[in-house]
């Protein structure tokens, strides 16, 4: 029930048994492998070891090829939320798939099948490149095969842009003498054209190809007339797309067959990933090898017990860690506790040598997350809402937290908001009689008293968190300034609270004078602690100069007598930090905020629907049950949601300072976790 | 009916400004969490509620409006008759949450849209973003507390 004790110990074995110590480490999860900051070239030499990473990434590429066609199974919600779509496995089934299946054979046929495809879809694209090209000029009636180059003549293809057409025809036709200009098709842009010249003739055909944009086109030399070919090509694409085909519904009964196998044999590899990089952590002898980690100190025995099972040649010994080492930080707490924990988690975990909030925090959050929602009939919902969550979902224990706390939450919003006599925002005088008597506060008429009470609860949980402080300080024997004026604060904050209920609420005349004299005597204390003895530093000086000369004592009280003011003026700065005191507990103010917000949005959703009702007639029912379900939905969401962020912040801002630093770094267990498979015990 | 016409002006400013800022600061958070989505669909959750908490001020705001129209008896029943300054107390009372929305809204929104940056680096960390921004909220919830505590005190009758 705190901040559990975590040792850092050297494991020693034989070599020989590496394989299986760290395979028991990496399933069990007892410890934490500490890095070893090596220098470089410090490297210790290992055989080469087989590559997993590469064989990881292989089953990572078939698996993102199959992805796509694997068939989405139907998980059902419960198994989503329990195990985040992973695959439930017994260790049997694993070792089983691990030892069994033939993953290479796999990978290389599916690696085959899929560059297959790849080469026939270019191919085929190439291709419908080269029809569409064609299409243009299907009005050609040769064979395209054949000769386009005589001895003294030429003919090339050629595109113009169409308004150019005539005037270009004209032009050549005149200044070039032996030419021959055929249009063979044109669209809206370009006319395709089909000229032959005399060889001799090319520059100067050149010369007016290029003033009038004249581009020449690269027919394909093969095949027949562009008509014939443009249907052989039909053919050729429309085969490839059918072995297209043929191959993907192939990859498909591979993504059908295999691709459970596929997937633990992925985790598989990237275990045995892990397990080769913290070998790097290992120190070597020629037959040992020694490991440091961070283990939990009560798991010690079982961790030595486990390793019995494998050998008895090991030998563990607790280390003291080096003064650069932070020891990882691990809260263990009650079961009834634990859920609590997800909120500590948000702030971050204390230092190792720091009180773990979260018992004190839990009794504090409840009541304010209840406060800020304040409805009984909301409280209930959420309550059997969660509860049925956990049970139908059969949700894991580590998973549970968070709907857990909601439920505390909404079991005590439930009792809170029947004393408050909120229920779905209907106004009081129309409860039924019973519920009518177990109000005690209608926070609409008294609103002060919520007020009142919400800042009673932040001035009690600022004093819990000065008396944590001081508990602990006494305990780890710490007794500086600091701490003094935190325990002078409790005194003035204590007796200052008490002296105001004296006098206001109970009046005993005695008990108030003598708080107020606790109350300024502290303040007086706090001020003289925090002032300045100006004068010392030269006191001392002279002191040590001449001893206890005359000098020194015309110094001493001189300076004692100057110095007292001036040590009040600025101690008096001492007194500041009740500014922030006062902030702290006004900023509980918000829980009446939020309380009012919701039972009022609750109220208005209700006039709403009655105005509905009213508005449409017969159909109007339907409506007003439209919505109160979806008005109330909404409410609740964004309620619940307000309710946790702010009891969280009121935690961190104004419990967590008056005795916690924080900042502790996480303890990560050397462990299993599967990115697809999860392994059960049986 | 100018005192009343006062009041109603004081509830629509403070549903006018505070959802104005939410407006905004969902607006600005919406923008950066799809880009945050597009990556990673699966984060879509926890962008959605960064997304949702500068619109609360726009609740306050409504909340505020909602709590005048009831007070000034314009829900169901009839409007009381204000004085031109009972009017005014209404209306300076909606202020607070007008102007504690607009701007804390517009804010939160910047802060929720940086808070995207670590829902996408680091998905644990989520809820620290989700602190982060609350803190802006804590100046709209000052002021819907004043806004609520005149309204409510202040009798009209």
């Amino acid at each position: 029930m705190a901040v559990s004790k975590i040792v850092k110990i050297d494991l020693i074995s034989l070599k020989k048994h590496e394989g299986k110590i760290l395979d028991f480490l990496h399933n069990t999860g007892f410890v934490q492998i500490i890095d070893k900051q090596r220098m470089e070239g410090e490297e210790v030499a290992r055989e080469e070891k087989e590559d997993f990473e590469r064989r990881a990434l292989d089953v990572d590429y078939v698996l993102s090829v199959l992805g796509p066609y694997a068939k989405k199974e139907k998980v059902s919600l419960a198994d989503k939320v329990a195990l985040g779509g992973k695959i439930k496995l017994t260790t049997k089934e694993y070792e089983d798939v691990v030892l069994n299946y033939d993953y290479k054979s796999v990978v290389s046929s599916v690696k085959k099948v899929e560059s297959h495809i790849q080469f026939i879809s270019e191919t085929n694209s190439s291709l419908i490149e080269e029809q569409e090209l064609l299409k243009k000029w299907i009005n050609i009636d040769f064979d395209l095969s054949s000769v386009r180059e005589s001895l003294r003549g030429q003919l090339i293809f050629g595109k113009l842009p169409k308004k150019q057409e005539n005037d270009f025809v004209k032009k050549v036709g005149h200044e070039i003498s032996e030419i021959e200009v055929l249009t063979v098709d044109s669209d809206e842009s370009s006319a395709y054209m089909l000229v032959t010249f005399n060889k001799e003739k090319r520059g100067l055909f050149d010369e007016h190809a290029f003033e009038f944009g004249f581009e020449e086109v690269d027919l394909p030399s093969k095949g027949d007339t562009p008509r014939k070919h443009i249907a052989s090509l039909e053919k050729t694409i429309k085969e490839n797309t059918a072995e297209i085909k043929k191959l993907k519904k192939e990859l498909k009964g591979i993504a059908e067959k295999d691709m459970r196998a596929l997937k633990v044999t992925y985790d598989y590899f990237t275990w045995q990933k892990d397990m080769d990089n913290a070998r790097i952590h290992f120190d070597l002898t020629n037959k040992s090898f020694l490991v440091s980690c961070w283990v939990q100190k009560s798991h010690l025995s079982t961790l030595s017990e486990g390793l019995k099972t494998i050998t008895t040649d090991f030998y563990i010994q607790e280390v003291k860690p080096n003064k650069s080492e932070k020891t990882p930080v691990l809260i263990e707490n009650r079961n009834f506790i634990k859920p609590f924990e997800t909120v500590t988690k948000i702030y971050g975990l204390p230092k190792t040598n720091e009180v773990d909030p979260t018992p004190y925090l839990a009794p504090f959050f409840i009541v304010y997350f209840a406060l800020c929602l304040t409805d009984a009939g909301y409280g209930l919902l959420l309550a059997v809402g969660t509860f049925l969550a956990i049970k139908l979902l059969k949700i894991p224990k580590e998973k549970q937290r968070l709907l857990k706390l909601l439920m505390y939450g909404g079991i005590m919003t439930f009792i809170i908001g029947a004393l408050f006599g909120g229920w779905f925002g209907i106004e009081s005088q129309y409860l039924p009689p019973f519920l009518q008597s177990i109000q005690v506060i209608n926070p609409l008429d008294d609103v002060m008293l919520v007020l009142g009470l919400a800042a009673s609860l932040g001035f009690i949980q600022i004093l819990v968190g000065i008396l944590i402080k001081l508990y602990w300080s006494a305990k780890n024997k710490d007794y500086s300034k600091e701490v003094l004026i935190d325990a002078l604060w409790f005194v003035i904050l204590l007796s200052g609270a008490l002296w105001i209920l004296c006098n206001s609420v109970f009046h005993i005349a005695v008990a108030a004078q003598i708080l107020l004299i606790l109350l300024l005597a502290a303040a007086f204390v706090v001020v003289w602690i925090s002032g300045n003895n100006v004068f010392k530093n030269k006191i001392t000086g002279i002191k040590e100069k001449e001893g206890k000369s005359t000098r020194y004592y015309t110094w001493l009280i001189l300076g004692t007598i100057i110095g007292f003011p001036i040590r009040i003026l600025t101690g008096i700065l001492g007194l500041y930090t009740v500014v922030g005191y006062v902030s702290d507990v006004l900023s509980y103010s918000r829980l009446l905020a939020l309380g009012l917000a919701t039972g009022i949005i609750a109220m208005a959703i209700n006039i709403i629907a009655l105005l509905v009702k009213d508005m449409v007639p017969y159909a109007g029912y339907v409506l007003m049950i439209l919505v109160l379900v979806g008005g109330h939905t909404f409410n609740i969401a964004i309620n619940v949601l307000g309710a946790y962020i702010h009891s969280g912040r009121l935690q961190f801002v104004e419990f967590f300072p008056k005795f916690l630093e924080g900042g502790g770094e996480v303890f990560i267990p050397f462990e299993r976790k599967g990115k697809y498979i999860e392994l059960t015990a049986k | 009916m100018v005192g009343l016409a006062l009041a109603i002006a004081g509830a629509a400013f403070a549903a006018i400004f505070a959802g104005i800022g939410s407006a905004v600061g969902v607006g600005t958070a919406g923008r950066a969490g799809a880009g945050v989505v597009s990556e990673k669909p699966e984060l879509f959750g926890k962008v959605l509620l960064l997304e949702a908490l500068p619109g609360t001020q726009g609740i306050y705001g409504f909340l505020v409006a909602f709590i005048v129209m009831l007070q000034t008896g314009l829900l169901g029943g009839e409007p009381v008759e204000l004085s031109v300054g009972q009017g005014l107390v209404i209306f300076a009372a909606c202020l607070p949450v007008a102007f504690g929305g607009l701007f804390s809204g517009i804010h939160q929104g910047k802060v929720s849209a940086a808070g995207l940056n670590i829902v996408a680096k680091q998905p644990d960390k989520s809820g620290n973003a989700v602190i982060l921004s609350a803190m802006v909220e804590t100046y709209a919830l000052l002021g819907l507390v004043i806004s609520i505590l005149t309204v409510l005190f202040f009798k009209l009758d």
